[in-house]
């Protein structure tokens, strides 16, 4: 009679029964106070609402933003008569023109580097790549099976 | 919460084998608890509750877990069939003369350990089953598997337990191959 489902489960039912609770720590009742006493601790003016902040606070944050939107529109200003004048234009073309240019020296150099190496390496060189991630991966695996999965 | 934070704990800890783990979510269960303390207090229920709130939490926990970890936990999942078979040394002892005579706190520890040994998808509908006593149906309803599943599972988990029951001398029966 091995394995038979129906003893299985009577004798484990048999054996389970009446086993007593496991102890709770006795830091448990020590970690849910403190976290109680967190939560109801009150919190500091600037963490709670703009009603709920002291009448200077709220004055001076009033007076920040009103600088704030005041230096904002400025700048706005000036970039709009700075973008309509010439100067603007001058300088704009020339750093689109850097730009173009150093994109194609790049691009020039790449095209030569891989003209220049064999097909074969560079084959090699991603199949290389590829058998060191896979590596990586199975040692990850083999790591987390064996030192953290708890069996 | 002195008269439950041990079921509260030991559901937590039966469930996910993992006292530290469990701490956690027994913390979380009280929290919870103290949120509707008003109904709690007076309520002659409130065991149940935390009883409910701590497996759901749990559950959720594991569910979470498996998420993030589903391909290194799937890699290893073992449910081979190929493990030696258990005799009992005769068929037509009663349960209480197949377990060994010994004492209450060993063997409570030594059932808790073995249970930890258990596969997580072996462990929890075991501990749901014979611990929490929930039936099969509100079991698969949890895990949100089918029935059968169920059901093979926690046969699997009896087998695998009595295994390592045995081989640890609580259970007078022998392992044997077949």
């Amino acid at each position: 009679m091995s394995n038979d489902p129906e003893k299985l489960e009577s004798l484990l039912g048999e054996l389970v029964r009446g086993q007593p609770l496991r102890r709770a720590p006795a830091s448990l009742e020590a970690r849910v106070l403190a976290q109680l006493a967190l939560q109801q601790a009150p919190m500091p003016w600037w963490l709670r609402g703009f009603t709920h902040w002291p009448l200077a606070a709220r004055a001076a944050f009033l007076i920040a933003s009103y600088g704030f939107v005041r230096l904002a529109i400025a700048g706005v200003m000036s970039l709009v008569a700075f973008v309509g004048s010439r100067d603007f234009a001058g300088t704009a073309i020339s750093w689109v023109h850097v730009g173009t240019e150093t994109l194609s020296a790049v691009a020039s150099l790449g095209s030569i580097l891989v003209h220049t190496i064999p097909p074969a390496w560079l084959y090699g060189a991603a199949a290389f790549g590829f058998v060191l991630y896979a590596l990586l991966f199975g040692l990850g695996t083999v790591a987390y099976r064996t030192l953290y999965v708890q069996r | 919460m002195h008269a439950y934070q041990d079921m509260v704990f030991s559901t937590a800890a039966r469930l996910t084998g993992n006292d530290a783990q469990a701490e956690d979510i027994a913390q979380d269960v009280f929290l919870k608890a103290y949120e509707n303390f008003d109904q709690l207090c007076s309520s002659p229920t409130a065991g149940g509750w935390l009883k409910t709130v701590a497996t759901r939490l749990t559950l959720n926990h594991l569910s979470r877990y498996r998420r993030r970890w589903r391909f290194f936990s799937e890699l290893h999942r073992d449910d081979s069939d190929d493990e030696p078979e258990l005799e009992f040394a005769a068929p037509d002892l009663t349960p209480d003369s197949i377990i060994a005579d010994i004492d209450a706190e060993q063997r409570q520890t030594l059932i808790e350990e073995s249970l930890r040994q258990l596969p997580e998808h072996q462990r929890v509908p075991l501990v749901l089953y014979h611990f929490e006593e929930m039936p099969y149906l509100d079991i698969a309803k949890q895990l949100q598997v089918s029935l059968p599943k169920v059901k093979t599972d926690i046969q699997r988990a009896r087998a695998a337990l009595a295994k390592i029951l045995a081989r640890r001398g609580l259970l007078l029966a022998s392992v044997v191959v077949n």
